[in-house]
């Protein structure tokens, strides 16, 4: 498997994921990793960080704010990400 | 009335309807079926599932429900309901203790209380996840910093040998009998020994 096709399965993990989350909390990067394992993909930090970055800037998903540690960031799917992965 | 607005106007309808056209023919996901049904009957399928499998459950299916879904489908299904579940206890507990504790310090603000039943929630979240998962991360991140400290010796290593063998890596390089493809084999024979096929 290329390292393209295994970067497209972690997005794609990152979102089910995160779809499966119907609550007005996020999962940070850590949480998220410890659950892409259901999806069968293990991902170092930085390359979740990465995918979840790439995700965003495409209107997937968008931090949740938090007053406290901001800089530990926390994640949601936006409804344009549950529509993605409705779709596929 | 001018042209502009009207066109103005009719391009985010024409854009509506062709979203609306696109999403209808839009091949729905092959767990859609499932993900349908009231959570009753998702609860009973993943009884059937924790029971006999799949290969039984796809009939029962399509007897109770009138459709059969594919093995990935059921696969699909069984992995999102769990990890569903998760994310609801995981919020009952995170929204039970801001209530709480909105009721112990009222002075606390929303945001803060949020922040609170935030990391809650990512901790019940993880807690009923498998710990085998937890341990291949950390293992991943443990083979990357060794294959860090490997390559920085290497280099370390390289550079040593590198200054030792100046003087006859000079000759090679300013070896006029040679092409580039010979002087780089040359010094790499001079500095790792002959290597092997």
């Amino acid at each position: 498997m290329t390292s393209t096709e295994k970067r497209e399965l972690l997005r794609i993990a990152v979102l089910r994921v995160l779809e499966a989350n119907t609550s007005r909390f996020g999962l940070g990067i850590t949480a998220l990793i410890h659950m892409l394992g259901a999806y069968g993909t293990v991902g170092a930090p930085d390359d979740v960080r990465f995918e979840v970055y790439y995700l965003h800037d495409k209107g997937f998903l968008t931090p949740v704010d938090k007053a406290i540690s901001p800089e530990n960031q926390c994640w949601r799917i936006t409804a344009e990400g549950r529509d993605w992965v409705a779709a596929h | 009335m001018p042209a502009g607005p009207i066109l103005c106007a009719s391009a985010p309808l024409r854009l509506c309807v062709k979203r609306v056209f696109l999403g209808m023919i839009r091949k729905p996901r092959s767990d859609s079926p499932l993900r349908m049904l009231s959570a009753e009957k998702q609860g009973k399928i993943i009884e059937w599932m924790r029971s006999g499998g799949t290969g039984g459950v796809r009939g029962q299916v399509l007897a109770e429900h009138g459709f059969k879904p594919s093995e990935t489908a059921l696969g699909n299904f069984w992995r999102w309901w769990h990890m569903q579940q998760q994310f609801k206890r995981a919020t009952e507990d995170s929204e039970t203790m801001m209530n709480l504790l909105q009721q112990v310090q009222p002075e606390l603000s929303e945001r803060k209380l949020f922040d609170y039943g935030q990391r809650v929630f990512q901790l019940k979240a993880v807690q009923a996840e498998d710990p085998k998962t937890w341990v291949n991360i950390e293992r991943l991140g443990l083979d990357r910093q060794q294959l860090y400290f490997d390559r920085e010796k290497w280099e370390f290593d390289a550079a040593a040998a590198c200054l030792k063998k100046l003087p006859e890596l000079k000759l090679i390089a300013d070896d006029k009998g040679l092409n580039e493809d010979a002087k780089l084999l040359a010094v790499r024979e001079r500095l790792f020994g002959v290597t092997p096929d």
